[in-house]
């Protein structure tokens, strides 16, 4: 059985939340030119903390748990989009969202 | 201007490719973890003289470029699903070369959130700035 205290759990979250600021944050670049250079910095100061972390997950869970419990990043990407860039969800979107909230409820359950 | 979804010979080519990569990258990722903790020394100090910490990192540059190379071959729509593969093709490496255990809950799981994941990409309007599940 993986080792799995509160400290990975704050690391999945951390490392979660910082994917989708990433992302949000190249988003931003392209979206807004005449700033690109300074959403990029922080998007890869972003993707350097994120590293940092996921190596210590990595750690301390298998790979094979690690990359599915990932997988929520696409739900909190879609999320942002939705709050930030006024993107919408469609109804297909919405079932994929929850086919992942399942495949990431089977994984925990194996923890 | 949309990109198309005809799969050419150089498309497939630079999938299989990203897709070796991303796998490669988190393989190595998870040895340069795995071999830091058991070093005797504080783990991020292990794990900067560790060379799969940054063949790891260095990969994702790669994988960034490759997949700015895919997106304009084919819509987004189209290689957003067929990325997705790396989710399984990842766990079995995990199970064949990492010698994980990973039991059939996991692997059910990996084929729902794989759906999943081609269900939200697999839009004509998806936007996602760097490769999908690289990750990291």
């Amino acid at each position: 059985m993986p080792q799995f205290t509160g400290l990975t759990i704050v690391a999945l979250i951390t490392c979660i939340f910082m994917e989708t600021f990433e992302q949000v944050c190249f988003k931003f670049a392209a979206k807004r030119p005449e700033q690109s250079r300074r959403w990029y910095a922080v998007g890869i100061l972003g993707y350097i903390f994120h590293m940092v972390v996921w190596f210590w997950l990595l750690s301390v869970l298998p790979l094979g748990y690690a990359l599915p419990l990932m997988g929520v990043t696409y739900i909190t990407v879609a999320l942002a989009s939705r709050f930030l860039f006024g993107e919408t969800i469609s109804m297909r979107r919405w079932k994929g969202v929850a086919l992942i909230v399942i495949g990431f409820a089977l994984v925990w359950s194996e923890l | 201007m949309s990109a198309g979804n005809r799969l050419d010979r150089v498309t497939i080519l630079l999938f299989g490719l990203l897709l070796v990569i991303d796998v490669s990258a988190l393989v190595v990722e998870k040895l340069a973890s795995t071999h830091a903790v058991a070093a005797d020394a504080p783990f991020y100090v292990s794990l900067i003289k560790q060379p799969g910490t940054w063949i790891g990192v260095g990969l994702g540059p790669v994988q960034l470029w490759l997949w700015s190379k895919i997106i304009k071959r084919v819509d987004l729509s189209l290689a957003f699903p067929v990325s997705s593969f790396s989710f399984p093709v990842t766990v079995l490496s995990s199970q064949v070369l990492l010698g994980e255990h990973i039991g059939w809950k996991v692997w059910l799981a990996v084929a729902i959130i794989t759906t999943g994941v081609i269900l939200i990409g697999g839009e004509k309007d998806t936007e996602r700035v760097s490769p999908p599940n690289t990750g990291v």
